[in-house]
């Protein structure tokens, strides 16, 4: 592969890379560096890789195949590395008052909540993204979901 | 079947993590039981709820712009050059003057 075709499927996928980093960290400018590190962290990993893959940019099944693969490379990369700075990060994302209940949640639980449920990926993807068990996967999801929404479960009990 | 059992059914049905094996048991219940069916629209409800508490940031446009800045950086760096045929190699050479004369 050929560096302006990869960086055509970076750049393409960098909103979506957005959304995940801003999740796990709750702040722009430290998202901003969790995608750029990642970034470095992949490409320095896989460049004999990437450089020697061989196939069709012109296609597009071809093409759609790669951008899936780097995605979820990048995703797997982007949460390792704030699993590693969620010690540093963790006084800035409880600043983030909008989503308080979400950020009180472990780093891995913010991530899969959020791939699941923001934006929408399915069961299969987050095992490989996350290289865990299905019943894993759902048994964070349903931890996480009974934390976020205790309160109001607690609130509908009373009532 | 017992109630529990269809509920949890429904409740992965509206989260979507049933499997799609299950995708039809689930439309049927949710369609024959009427009980079930008041269940399935608080499970909606709460998945609703529950997607306004994540985070769903949309990059701006000067962000987006300094990644890809830095991203392009980053690859002209690290990542491996590309390797040119002997043919193209000897095209570039002959495409240019050896050597020039000023007067």
């Amino acid at each position: 592969m050929k560096k302006s075709e990869v960086t055509i499927l970076i750049d393409s996928l960098l909103p979506r890379l957005y959304g995940y980093a801003y999740a796990l960290v709750g702040s722009d400018l430290h998202a901003e560096q969790l995608i750029v590190d990642a970034y470095t962290v992949y490409i320095v990993n896989d460049k004999h890789f990437l450089s020697s893959a061989h196939y069709d940019f012109q296609d597009k099944h071809e093409r759609a195949e790669i951008k899936k693969y780097l995605l979820k490379e990048m995703l797997s990369c982007i949460y390792e590395l704030a699993v590693k700075r969620a010690p540093q990060i963790l006084g800035h994302a409880k600043e983030c008052l909008e989503h308080e209940k979400f950020y009180e949640l472990d780093v891995q639980k913010r991530a899969v909540v959020y791939l699941k449920e923001a934006a929408g990926y399915p069961v299969e993807d987050l095992q490989e993204i996350f290289a865990m068990q299905r019943y894993q996967i759902l048994e964070l999801l349903h931890n996480s979901k009974s934390i976020l929404l205790n309160e109001v479960n607690q609130y509908q009990a009373s009532i | 079947m017992n109630n529990q059992f269809d509920k949890s059914i429904i409740a992965s049905y509206v989260y979507r993590t049933l499997r799609t094996k299950d995708l039809e048991l689930a439309e049927e219940l949710i369609g024959t039981h009427g009980k079930l069916q008041d269940y399935y629209s608080a499970k909606v409800e709460e998945r609703d709820f529950l997607l306004q508490l994540v985070p769903d940031k949309q990059i701006s446009v000067g962000t987006l712009r300094a990644l890809k800045n830095e991203i392009s950086e980053t690859m002209d760096e690290i990542y491996p050059k590309e390797k040119k045929s002997l043919t193209k190699s000897v095209a570039e050479i002959l495409d240019k003057p050896i050597f020039t004369i000023k007067i």
